[in-house]
């Protein structure tokens, strides 16, 4: 705009004869550091005579007469204006990201100054992504922006769970949308199939070609994406290929390797062994109980000798062999685990002219996971272009490849996947080593376990009792997950008159995904399995796009956009798996099935399309960028919704001032904005929601099955409706070593789409309905802060802090407790309840007396009858991070420290890993000098009178044994952790420029998740969940241990 | 070449505007391909007939762990319904909800299907009031298991929170709906045909389970209503119960795959179902006491080459103990939902409350353990010699027929709860009470722990109805006094 406007100067100050004699000047341009500035354009304000800076920043031009004002830029620098008044001028320029003027990239992928804004966008630029790179990018958010609460799994290739400003939806996606260049890119997460974690789709995208990244944290920010800008937007920006007219070659590699953070691997007690009570017997001969899967069998003595279960293996060096009753050695989580590493690998090539520029982008990734038999391969492939046909016309495009191949994803839930993480955190007998497991099976090739029945040795092999040996699990039942992914559009865009840009747009994603799972003959209560789970997923989106700016007099200036849009989505998914076991042990095929003869199970079939038209249209007005108003509005048709009745308008508005300009005399305020808006956008429903059908069953004796739908539809609904404001205050301040943004905001999400719980004596599991009401209100900082800054050291540290309080205001109908999952080993559910925070977790609980437990006269503490409690709020009080930046002279160090506070999380691993006598707690000599495990136990708590309890029982940990309550297993999950640490150094142009192709060089050492200074939860890190989606944070159940990853890293740029 | 822009743009405004406007298939897009608009009225009923086979049989802990309760089996490893606590796997929660939602809903669902599609109303008439038979039945296993339940508002679509009926006032309009199925039952015509896997739409076979389940339901009230007991009863007799085997009602599994299969050997011996079901020593202590032939016919011998079952409540090793037979471990074997020795055992003790239903409750209570015997795979002899051994005393009717009941229940466990909960016999809390148990032997389960918070003031009204006006399972359940 300030290039139109200068024309526009310039024409004027032709026609009115103002050209006259000339001068010379001369001058110097320095940046922020007072380092001279190399190339920097010095112009004459309204001519078209320019020049730039040589390698001291030096500058001199010939001047017209009537030259008043110069302009001197720079690349991602704010421009300065400079009168003339002399011969000689200088000038010093500020990164722009320190002003206004900095571009960003919002809605639609239009560029605007961040002083034109009236919401908050928060941008991430592609050193701070990478700074210490992991293969989802999304999990270098984490910190980085206020608003947006990350939690990253452990798991090799992971899901990340992404919600900005707080849960608003009930029981719709909270996942934020990722636009890629204009293309929506899906972040599903298929996880649920048969619990393993197959990550977001988002990590697709490679981390490498990011150019920035744009989080739309408000409704009105994402008010032009409609009915599904209910969760803010995440726009990434590409590269988009060179700017220079020569070859650029870019090259970069990663090294990683990962070890384990003991403070999240579980540790166990060393009294006592495998079993319950005591040993078995046979004739005067001691068995370990080898069919029980607990520790809490008899106290540790060297001097016993029994035999253990290597003892009943054919084959084993301690076959028959009696051995002393003693703990083992190699027993824990930790031992199971083998060192992780990563190679990453990537070119980019890229070109450009006066026409048009290329890029072509390639990366390799491997992943070597942490379970033995896993890994994960990543080929990504970037490729994009753009060519100016003529003045008018412009095309281009861009297509992306990805290929992802892995092994053993790994589970999270107890319905599958995670059997062997949650047998060694909670059914499990430390007298067991696994190295002997691991020789085992390899010796054999065969399930041999530790816990097997019948007890005495015999010549025949027993049998698995219920718990597999984990080897023949990882290598015998490994999981493979292949996904192939294109993306990308093609765009054409004209400017038929000044100021009019149109531009008609088509993008593309699609991927094909086979996950593939399997169990060989042998294992536990199976004879064998063989599923595989085809997904497809695209959506196609074809825009057209038309914008038009006009200035009025002076100081005005409007911008119109005006667009339509057609999203067509197909998402289809086929399950087939194997029945009654596999006729040939080791072949994984749907036509290995034992019982193919009979029939197999009914595949499932799926094939789900979606599709939204919409129009929307934007007028902004500005006076001198000085104060800006912008409203929108969208009318989306949703294929979802009643016909007739399936058309919704998302109207925003949103103004700014930077008061600043009006203030000349506070000299300690730099720039100073407020901004304010308001906006309604919507979340659609789900597709084939209306009308109930019924679900074929397996035919009986040759009769056709069928039954009613589970899920009772609704003809009438109308979407989810989210209403906000948002108010927020940004100043640069002190000579710009603060810069400060602070925005408060409230949202409220009703009319939710919700699958309600009837009574089941309605007939059905759910009720699709609108209902109910979610509020989120609070307060996001951003804080930057220079304390030094010199020519050879400089010293940034950077804020982001966010409190988010969020609020069921009503649910459906006359329900006060919404359940949003019932966790699956147990009755304790999660929950969004009238006037609490979403998602409580309920369990069982105490009686209280002035707040501590009420122990009754048996020593037990009273359980509270008869109805389940709130024991717990998974949302955190406050999250935040704090970036600091070193730099002296070419090395620069950052590090991240990471934080949450508040927050709870309910831990299976726990509860049942103590029910089971796994850790140090459980052990040890009670007040009285018994035993705890002999009736030494003395439970924390007050008896009626309200004194200390003294009464010793027998021990009853974990909630399972019915004595005590969930709440025992619920622990505040706050932590801070040192998330990121780099040192990099940046090899120095002088250097450079003696290789004569180097154009830029550097090297990091980079370290994640270096160290949790601060949790709660024992044994396990706060943060692991369960997948990504609304119930995938505050329950743990076989969590994976947290691993500190340390990476070097090489850049080139030819 | 300024021309080419000019086109070049018009032609890319009209084919965006195009597309935009174009809405048309929109609506289409939201019909499932995939999906049953329809489904065929037949499929529906045995939808909702075997939804009441594989609940009423089922053996799965979070469903229907009765036989654990009632002891005809009990739990190895894990072990908390043997020890009355249900609250784990929720089988107050399963049991309703299969009952309503697999059984009731589909029944429901057929019966519109029906009648919209049925022509002859003959047919229809009939096919409705099988039907009702099936609902009168599920509807029976719950009143008697949680007290007042959802019944008049319950699968109303638009009552996604109905109100709780009173029990008693349930019980009474289930004999109603009985009496109507009665009369409007006609032999002249057919009914439901090949989708019924119980009788294969033999109306003259359903006229007699509507009388035997008549006759069932009338006892149930006899320690509260014995007038009304007794009228129902001999209503029940003079329209024809059953008079023998042949005419239990047996829903039929064709075994082809796991769901397809009986829900006892879905838990016991389908290779996937774990080994922590095992026959409870009580019962096996039992039926050795009268050196009963069932007992070879139910379970094999152990390792020793004797018979023993597992303690309740006790972690017990499942190598060492008895197993199911071979009776058991038939993925064909058929849900047994109401049979001929259960009609005697209904007619002896009839007769011991002085309900002339004709014969004696000595001649009623020898057919039923007979019919019993031969039903389990038992020979006439066997039989015979077994009874000549028994000795039938009528003032202890309520504790020989309640033994005897509940060895015939072995394998249908909800019933031998419901009669040892009728009877008193045998009197598990007194002759072998669950080590560690969380109380006494449940009389009632409490309401699903999922109505509190889904459907909170109808719980709250229908828990504030019960004796201490707290929703446990030793409260009272309302058909005893």
């Amino acid at each position: 705009m300030k290039q139109k406007l200068s024309v526009l100067l310039a024409v004027w100050l032709i026609t009115t004869g103002y050209l006259q004699g000339q001068s010379r000047i001369s001058g110097a341009v320095t940046d922020e550091r007072n380092e001279p500035l190399q190339g920097a354009s010095v112009a004459v304000k309204g001519q078209r005579i320019t020049t730039v800076t040589d390698a001291e920043g030096r500058y001199s031009l010939t001047l017209p007469e009537d030259a008043t004002t110069l302009v001197f830029s720079f690349i991602g620098y704010a421009d300065v204006e400079k009168p003339i008044n002399g011969a000689t001028v200088d000038a010093q320029l500020w990164e722009a990201a320190k002003t206004l003027d900095e571009v960003v990239v919002t809605a639609l992928g239009q560029k605007r100054a961040r002083g034109t804004l009236g919401y908050s966008v928060q941008e991430v630029s592609s050193d701070e992504l990478n700074r210490a790179p992991s293969l989802n990018f999304t999990n270098n958010l984490s910190g980085k922006v206020a608003g947006l609460q990350i939690t990253s799994a452990n798991t090799l290739g992971g899901s990340t769970n992404i919600i900005l400003r707080g849960f608003k939806s009930l029981t719709q996606s909270n996942q934020a949308l990722f636009v890629v260049d204009g293309v929506p890119v899906d972040n599903s997460n298929h996880s649920s199939r048969r619990g393993y974690d197959l990550g977001n789709a988002i990590s697709d995208i490679n981390p490498y070609d990011i150019e920035s990244v744009s989080v739309l944290k408000g409704a009105a920010a994402a008010a032009l994406y409609g009915s599904r800008a209910a969760n803010g937007v995440i726009l990434i920006n590409t590269k988009k290929g060179g700017t220079h007219n020569r070859l650029g070659i870019t090259l970069h590699s990663t090294i990683q390797f990962g070890a384990y953070d003991r403070s999240t691997l579980p540790v166990y007690q060393q009294e006592y062994g495998q079993g319950k009570g005591g040993f078995y017997t046979d004739a005067g001969d001691l068995f370990v109980q080898s069919t029980i899967d607990e520790s809490n069998g008899p106290a540790y003595n060297p001097n016993t000798l029994v035999y253990t279960w290597e003892s009943l293996i054919p084959g084993n060096t301690n076959y028959k062999k009696k051995l002393p009753w003693a703990p083992s050695e190699n027993s824990g989580l930790g031992d199971l685990f083998e060192t992780p590493y990563t190679f990453i690998n990537s070119i980019v090539v890229d070109k450009a002219n006066e026409q048009g520029a290329f890029k072509l982008g390639y990366t390799n990734n491997y992943e070597k996971g942490g379970l033995p038999n896993s890994y994960l391969r990543k080929h990504q492939l970037n490729f994009s272009a753009s060519y100016q046909l003529s003045k008018l016309i412009t095309v281009g495009g861009s297509f992306n490849y990805v290929n992802e191949d892995s092994k053993n994803r790994n589970g999270y839930s107890d319905t599958g996947g995670a059997a062997v993480i949650i047998t060694l955190r909670q059914w499990w007998a430390n007298s067991v080593n696994l190295r002997h497991l691991e020789e085992e099976y390899f010796r054999t090739r065969q399930n041999v376990s530790w816990n097997v029945s019948p007890r005495q040795p015999n010549d025949v092999a027993p049998a698995v009792y219920q718990h597999d040996n984990f080897y023949w699990t990882l290598y015998e039942n490994y999981n493979t997950n292949v996904r192939d992914r294109y993306y990308g559009n093609v765009f054409f865009t004209i400017k038929p008159v000044e100021n009019l840009e149109i531009t008609a747009r088509a993008t593309r994603d699609h991927y094909t995904q086979l996950f593939e799972t399997r169990a060989n003959v042998g294992t536990a209560f199976s004879n064998g399995s063989y599923s595989r789970f085809d997904i497809g997923e695209s959506e196609d989106n074809v825009e057209l796009l038309a914008s038009y700016s006009k200035g009025f007099g002076k100081h005005w200036n409007a911008s119109l956009l005006l667009g339509g849009g057609v999203r067509r989505g197909q998402s289809t998914t086929q399950y087939a798996s194997t029945t009654g076991g596999l006729e040939i042990p080791g072949l994984f095929s749907l036509r290995n099935s034992k019982n193919v003869s009979k029939t197999t199970t009914t595949p499932e079939e799926k094939d789900i399309r979606r599709g939204v038209n919409s129009v929307f249209g934007s007028l902004s007005i500005d006076y001198r960028r000085w104060a800006t108003l912008e409203a929108t509005l969208r009318r989306d048709v949703s294929s979802t919704l009643p016909q007739g009745n399936n058309s919704y308008y998302y109207p925003s508005v949103a103004g700014n001032v930077v008061f600043s300009h009006f203030l000349p005399a506070l000299s300690w305020l730099d720039i100073g904005k407020v901004k304010l808006n308001y906006a309604e956008v919507g979340n659609d429903a789900l597709p084939y929601n209306l009308l109930s059908a019924y679900v074929p069953g397996t035919p009986l004796n040759g009769q056709s099955i069928a039954s009613v739908d589970a899920t009772w539809k609704n003809a009438d609904l109308k979407p989810e409706r989210n209403r906000s404001y948002e108010f927020g205050l940004e100043g640069v301040l002190f000579n710009r070593h603060l810069s400060v943004d602070v925005t408060y905001y409230h949202s409220t999400t009703s009319d939710q789409l919700t699958f309600v719980t009837p009574s089941a004596a309605s007939g059905y599991a759910s009720y699709y309905v609108n209902g109910g009401a979610v509020e989120n209100k609070g307060v996001e900082v951003i804080l930057g802060v220079t304390p030094v800054r010199t020519k050879d050291f400089e010293w940034n540290v950077s804020l982001n802090w966010n409190k988010n309080n969020n609020k069921v205001l009503s649910l459906y109908g006359k329900q006060t407790s919404y359940t949003l999952a019932t966790f699956p080993t147990s009755r304790y559910q999660l929950v969004a309840e009238t006037g609490q925070p979403y998602g409580v977790i309920r369990g069982t609980d105490y009686e209280y007396k002035d707040g501590k437990i009420l122990v009754g006269a048996d020593g037990y503490p009273v359980l509270s009858a008869n109805k389940l409690s709130n024991i717990g709020n998974i949302n955190p009080d406050w999250l935040g991070g704090i970036t600091n930046k070193l730099r002296y002279k070419d090395i620069s160090l950052s590090f991240l420290i990471d934080f949450k506070h508040g927050g709870d999380v309910y831990s299976a691993d726990m509860d049942f890993g103590s029910s089971s006598g796994l850790f140090p707690e459980t052990v040890g000599t009670g007040a009285n000098g018994v035993p705890v495990r002999e009736g030494g136990y003395v439970f924390d708590g007050v008896t009626t009178d309200g004194k200390a309890n003294t009464t010793p029982t027998l021990p009853a940990f974990g909630s399972v044994n019915g004595k005590w309550a969930a709440v025992s297993y619920v622990y505040d999950a706050s932590y801070i952790k040192l998330r990121e640490v780099a040192i990099t150094y940046l090899l120095p142009k002088k250097l450079l420029a003696k290789t004569k192709a180097l154009q830029e060089a550097s090297v990091s050492l980079v370290g994640r998740n270096l160290w949790i200074i601060h949790k709660n939860l024992p044994y396990a890190d706060p943060e692991q969940g369960q997948a990504s989606g609304n119930t995938s944070i505050g329950y743990q159940t076989g969590a994976y241990p947290s691993i500190r990853t340390f990476a070097f890293n090489i850049n080139l740029k030819f | 070449m300024k021309k080419l822009h000019y086109y070049l743009s018009l032609a890319a405004v009209g084919l965006g505007f195009t597309t935009v406007s174009c809405s048309g298939d929109l609506t289409e897009l939201n019909n499932d391909p995939k999906s049953y608009v329809n489904a065929q009225p037949g499929a529906l009923f045995l939808s909702g007939q075997k939804g009441l086979a594989d609940t009423y049989g089922s053996a799965a802990v979070g469903v229907a762990p009765f036989r654990v309760l009632a002891q005809s089996w009990t739990q190895n490893t894990y072990n908390n319904e043997a020890k009355y606590n249900l609250a784990s796997a929720d089988a107050p929660g399963g049991w309703w909800r299969d009952i309503y939602t697999k059984t009731l809903a589909n029944l429901k669902a057929a019966g519109g299907r029906y009648t919209k599609e049925e022509t002859n109303a003959g047919v229809l008439k009939n096919n409705l009031a099988i039907i009702d038979l099936l609902e009168v039945y599920a509807y029976h296993l719950l009143v008697n298991t949680y007290g007042d339940i959802p019944y008049t508002e319950a699968l109303q679509n638009s009552t996604p929170f109905p109100r709780y009926d009173d029990a008693r006032t349930v019980a009474h309009d289930l004999l109603r709906r009985l009496d109507a199925d009665l009369a409007a039952l006609d032999v002249a015509y057919g009914a439901v045909g090949a989708a019924d896997q119980v009788y294969n739409g033999d109306v003259g076979k359903w006229r007699k389970f509507a009388a035997t389940l008549k006759l069932k339901l009338a006892l149930l009230l006899a320690d509260t209503e014995p007038q009304t007991a007794s009228d129902k009863a001999l209503e029940a007799v003079r329209a024809g119960v059953f008079t023998s085997n042949d005419d239990n009602a047996l829903f039929k599994y064709d075994g082809a795959n796991a769901t397809n299969s009986n829900p006892v050997w879905q838990t016991v011996a389908q290779t996937t179902s774990n080994r922590n079901h095992s026959p409870a020593g009580f019962f096996i202590a039992t039926l050795q006491q009268f050196n009963d032939p069932r007992l070879p016919l139910l379970f094999t011998q152990n390792a020793s080459a004797g018979y023993s079952g597992g303690t309740a409540g006790e972690i017990n090793n499942y190598d060492d103990l008895s197993k199911f037979s071979a009776f058991w471990l038939n993925s064909r074997l058929p849900v047994d939902l109401l049979d001929y020795p259960e009609t005697e055992f209904l007619l002896a003790e009839a007769v011991a409350r002085g309900i002339a239903v004709g014969g004696t409750d000595e001649e009623h209570y020898r057919k039923a353990i007979k019919a019993s015997i031969l039903y389990w795979g038992g020979n006439e002899t066997g039989a015979d010699n077994y009874l000549a051994g028994l000795q039938y005393n009528p003032a202890k009717w309520k504790e020989l027929i309640g033994y005897q009941q509940w060895i015939a229940f072995a394998d249908r466990g909800w019933d031998a709860w419901t009669s040892i909960r009728r009877l008193g016999y045998p009197d598990i809390d007194a002759d072998s009470p669950p080590e560690g148990a969380a109380g006494t032997l449940p009389q009632r389960f409490n309401y699903p722990p999922v109505e509190q918070t889904s459907n909170p003031d109808n719980w709250a009204a229908a828990v504030a109805k019960i004796s201490g006006k707290r929703d446990v399972t030793n409260s009272k359940i309302w058909f005893k006094n």
